[in-house]
């Protein structure tokens, strides 16, 4: 498992490591059961205070994704998958109404929009 | 305590063996005649031999007052307060620091003596080895006075000139009323006799343990 | 209980006064002590470690009250000062034998690992060590008796930045256990900023702040704008700001609330030495 930071950006770098661990989930490369390291030391390991990931797991487990038992660790959970699931898919009917919205107002067209879509999809594959 | 020793042991090792030798040195030739009075009459003179080993003996005590300028100096005083050392664990390990020197010093000086009494080949006083009990413990009793007054004089004011000149107003008197005791006690009456000087010095022992609380107070509120 | 409590410490001088600092260091934690030379963080980490005489408040270590009466809870803690108090003579083996004396478990194996790692030689004279290497040294000893809470006094000042690196991480390896605390003053923002999980900010000898290293890093932004935003942004709560010649300079500690209130000023996230000069040199209303 990789998780990539940096502590230029703007966003929190708890906040980047629950993106990332959310991702890997939804993708399938973490499955159910997985286990990931302890808090203290994942906090090591990427040279970051404890606390910071700290609260990364306790919203990834707040969230569904992680699950933590005293004495056996912390293991991928698949529980959040579907909510999560249910808010990007929100996150996506968001950007796709913005979407629409510039295109009824300056006269670009359906089929145009889909076309644009389709090849976005396809860019990334 | 033992840590605080343990450093003391390992810094005056140097010291330690140079006076150790010089101590040997001293004390074999007293025994061997060569200060003695009247040499051919072979009558130790107490006085003397006790004066010489006394004087060795504050000059080991002065080594107790370098470790505890070396321990300011360095730092390691403010360190050692951070360690689970208690203020007054300090002091106490420089009174026992110089009991342990002064012991030992005094212990080598008396078989120092012994050695050179019996170089002499000639045969020994039926009471030798009294004899050099008395020295031993006379020697120790005015080196215990001496080095815990000025222990606790040092601490509380310093070495500088301050510190200095308030040690020798204290401790001068003590060491001359010592002196002029121990000049005064002869080979037949090595009794304590209630002359004045016996006096003083007895008033010399009792101050120098009640300076010894001054010492404590002084640890106990020194900051850094 | 936390590794580290100061409650409402006080401690006078003729020209400063440490006057009523109070924060905590919970247990796991690692609590950066940030402020200008003179602001009373040398003095409070005297206060914590009983080496003056306080005129009030008190300090507790993992609960005990520490004070003239309470060696053993020492047993618990390692200090590392900027310099290494021990005498000139001394070499880093004789150390380890008077320290076995001094400490119920000092761990000479331990002590010697650290010897390695750090490439010192154990019969090296302290007068012959680099400053980084008596630094180096400090830490072992620190690190070699089974010490829960560390109080460091700028550990890594005079180190280049390779063993300022192995040092964080030495610091981390001890985090790793989860009663074990940090309480870390120094100069060096940028190692703050990495590792530790609280700041506390001293001023003139009072408490400016003490948040989560997140917080100021992430919440709090600093803008750079005219007089017309300027205007508008001094009335934000907890504003702090700087007029310049040709430029207002603002810190805004709910600033990532106010991003899109704000949208066309420029928000950056500051940096803890851009929080500590705004408050050091700003005004507040």
């Amino acid at each position: 498992m990789e998780i990539i930071i940096s502590s230029k950006t703007n966003q929190p770098i708890y906040e980047q490591i629950t993106s990332q661990i959310k991702a890997k989930v939804m993708s399938g490369e973490l499955k159910q059961g997985d286990p990931i390291p302890s808090m203290r030391s994942l906090a090591k390991s990427l040279h970051i205070s404890v606390i910071t990931v700290q609260r990364a797991y306790e919203d990834l487990q707040r969230d569904g994704f992680v699950e933590t038992t005293v004495g056996r660790g912390s293991f991928i959970s698949t529980g959040g998958t579907e909510f999560y699931q249910e808010e990007r898919q929100r996150q996506a009917e968001e950007h796709l109404m913005q979407a629409a919205d510039i295109a009824k107002s300056s006269g670009i067209t359906l089929a145009k929009l889909i076309e644009l879509l389709t090849m976005f999809f396809e860019e990334n594959e | 305590m033992k840590g605080l020793l343990k450093k003391d042991h390992i810094l005056l090792r140097d010291y330690f063996f140079l006076f150790v030798m010089l101590d040997i040195a001293i004390s074999v030739m007293i025994g061997g005649t060569l200060l003695l009075t009247q040499p051919e009459k072979a009558v130790m003179d107490v006085s003397r031999l006790a004066i010489i080993s006394y004087v060795l003996l504050t000059m080991v005590q002065s080594l107790v007052n370098q470790t505890f300028n070396d321990d300011e100096k360095s730092g390691f005083l403010a360190n050692a307060f951070t360690q689970p050392v208690a203020r007054g664990d300090y002091v106490k390990a420089k009174y026992i620091l110089a009991l342990q020197l002064t012991g030992v010093f005094a212990g080598i000086h008396t078989i120092g003596i012994f050695i050179g009494l019996v170089l002499r080949k000639e045969p020994l006083p039926s009471d030798a080895m009294m004899l050099l009990a008395e020295i031993f413990i006379i020697a120790l009793a005015g080196a215990t006075i001496i080095s815990f007054s000025s222990i606790s004089l040092f601490m509380k004011f310093g070495g500088g000139k301050k510190g200095i000149g308030i040690r020798l107003i204290v401790v001068a008197p003590m060491i001359i009323t010592y002196l002029i005791w121990a000049m005064n006690l002869s080979r037949d009456n090595i009794e304590l006799n209630i002359s004045l000087p016996a006096i003083v010095t007895l008033l010399s022992f009792g101050v120098s343990l009640l300076l010894v609380p001054m010492s404590f107070k002084w640890a106990e509120r020194r900051e850094f | 209980m936390d590794a580290l409590e100061i409650k409402n410490v006080t401690k006078k001088y003729t020209k400063f006064t440490l006057d009523n600092v109070s924060f905590s260091v919970p247990q796991g934690s690692i609590m950066g002590l940030i402020g200008e030379n003179g602001a009373g963080k040398s003095t409070l980490i005297k206060a914590v470690l009983d080496l003056v005489n306080k005129d009030g408040g008190e300090v507790d270590i993992y609960g005990k009250k520490h004070d003239r009466n309470s060696k053993e809870i020492r047993e618990d803690v390692g200090v590392v000062f900027d310099t290494l108090h021990y005498h000139e003579s001394l070499n880093p083996m004789q150390i380890s034998k008077i320290s076995a004396l001094t400490y119920k478990k000092w761990d000479e194996k331990a002590f010697s690992h650290y010897l390695e790692i750090f490439k010192l030689n154990e019969k090296s004279k302290i007068k012959t060590l680099s400053k980084g290497m008596k630094m180096k040294l400090g830490i072992a000893i620190a690190l070699s008796h089974d010490a829960k809470l560390l109080i460091l006094d700028e550990p890594t000042a005079g180190l280049d930045p390779v063993a300022r690196d192995d040092l964080l991480d030495i610091f981390l390896d001890f985090m790793q256990d989860e009663t074990h605390s940090i309480l870390i003053s120094s100069h060096i923002t940028t190692d703050l900023e990495k590792i530790a999980d609280y700041i506390t900010f001293i001023h003139e000898g009072k408490v400016l702040l003490s948040k989560s290293k997140d917080e100021l890093l992430y919440d709090y932004r600093i803008v750079r704008c005219g007089e017309s935003d300027f205007i508008e942004l001094k009335e934000e709560e907890g504003a702090v700001w700087r007029k310049h010649d040709y430029q207002y300079e603002v810190l805004l500690p709910t600033g990532k609330k106010l991003e899109s209130k704000y949208s066309s000023c420029e928000m950056e996230r500051p940096t803890i030495d851009e929080i500590m000069l705004m408050y050091i040199k700003g005004e507040r209303s």
